[in-house]
């Protein structure tokens, strides 16, 4: 059986399942694939699930996480890759509540850069315990 | 119009059950009087999380179960023309995920789809969060919490928590429990990950979905299917010893609606 979605203005309001297209039954329906209600129709077609942070949020001002980089934060911040250029103005502009180390984006961009070469350790940036002095 | 009104003894012209799609349900008679059971769909459960591949190694945490599906029961009268339906799906599990440097995280369920039968609406049960705490949820029981995985070298993986019910339900309380992760030999290298979250369990659940064992090293485990109704999808283990995708989350339970018919 496939999957089959109603969608309200873009985000899944329902799921079933169905022998065959219900489309016109009860209103619209389109294939969706692992989609459930609240994810999200993006106007490729595709579905993505809501952006939630589950895990608790653990903030760190911004000037303190960078230092967290050790020996690497002047390359970095001072990097012509396009890709490392954005993450520190991604950084840059969160002044106001800090960063969430518990964002996945942040151990995605911290595997960013390594892959650019930096050897910036994921526990010293991300798991160490955030000091009284490294808060927003 | 009470149960006697139905029932007066007799027994049901006919019995169905609508396992998926969606249409109209159309009675035998005009002003046909029908008990409706919906068994709402459960939640899918969330994968484990990746193993930390920096050293010192440490295993990825189970995910958590997903959530039993509501129960609703009620009575009513339905016109020949019929009342339309829907029945939810359940939400699928979170898929596995590869391991990381630093502390990876499963990817949590969706939620069940929303049943409806004519003005009766009973939505679709959460999934599993990554969160590590037992996902909770409405009625029905609440899957377990994944267990954690060991830093270091000095002891295996955690065992999941016992879910636990929110507000009311014929049968509320999850069986909870996430299968426990298996432990390292001690003295040796390898760091165990944390066992998934068993999934909730619903009236119409029949047995309930495991969560995925802990593993030693390498990839982590997926757990087993529930089977029956709107039980919860069971959460994957996390993967180990610094390399290894972890265990996905299984898929909810779908909804039902059963219909006891008995005529006008």
């Amino acid at each position: 059986m496939e999957r089959y979605a109603q969608v309200i203005g873009g985000v899944v309001d329902n799921v079933i399942e169905s022998e065959k297209d219900p489309d016109g039954t009860n209103g619209g329906w389109i294939v969706c694939g692992n989609a459930g209600p609240g994810w999200k129709h993006n106007s490729d077609g595709t579905f993505s699930p809501p952006a939630t942070l589950d895990a608790a949020p653990r903030y760190i001002a911004v000037g303190s996480f960078f230092d967290r980089f050790g020996t690497y934060k002047w390359e970095i911040l001072s990097s012509d890759d396009a890709a490392v250029k954005a993450l520190v103005l991604d950084c840059s502009v969160r002044t106001k509540v800090g960063i969430n180390l518990s964002n996945p984006d942040v151990a995605r961009g911290v595997q960013l850069l390594q892959a650019k070469g930096f050897a910036v350790s994921a526990e010293l940036v991300i798991d160490a315990p955030i000091l009284e002095s490294e808060k927003p | 119009m009470n149960a006697s009104d139905i029932f007066g003894g007799a027994k049901p012209l006919r019995i169905v059950q609508l396992t998926s799609g969606t249409g109209t349900w159309t009675p035998l008679v005009d002003n046909s009087r029908v008990f409706v059971r919906i068994q709402g769909a459960g939640g899918g459960g969330a994968s484990g999380g990746g193993a930390n591949t920096n050293s010192p190694y440490s295993g990825g945490p189970g995910g958590p179960g997903g959530c039993g599906g509501i129960y609703e029961e009620f009575t009513l009268r339905i016109p020949i023309a019929g009342v339309s339906y829907a029945v939810g799906a359940g939400g699928t599990g979170g898929a596995g995920q590869a391991a990381v440097a630093g502390s990876g995280t499963g990817l949590s369920g969706a939620a069940g789809g929303t049943t409806k039968f004519g003005t009766c609406v009973v939505p679709g049960a959460p999934g599993g969060t990554t969160a590590q705490t037992p996902s909770t949820g409405k009625p029905g029981g609440a899957g377990g919490a994944g267990g954690t995985g060991s830093n270091g070298t000095s002891t295996g993986g955690g065992n999941g928590q016992p879910g636990k019910a929110v507000g009311d339900s014929l049968r509320g309380n999850s069986v909870g429990g996430g299968t426990v992760g298996a432990g390292y030999a001690p003295g040796g290298w390898y760091t165990g990950s944390g066992g998934g979250g068993t999934g909730g369990d619903s009236v119409m659940t029949l047995t309930t979905g495991n969560g995925g064992a802990g593993v030693q090293t390498g990839a982590g485990a997926s757990g087993t299917a529930g089977t029956g109704y709107g039980f919860g999808g069971a959460g994957g283990s996390g993967s180990a010893n610094g390399s290894g995708t972890s265990g996905a989350g299984l898929a909810g339970g779908g909804a039902v609606i059963e219909i006891w018919e008995f005529g006008a």
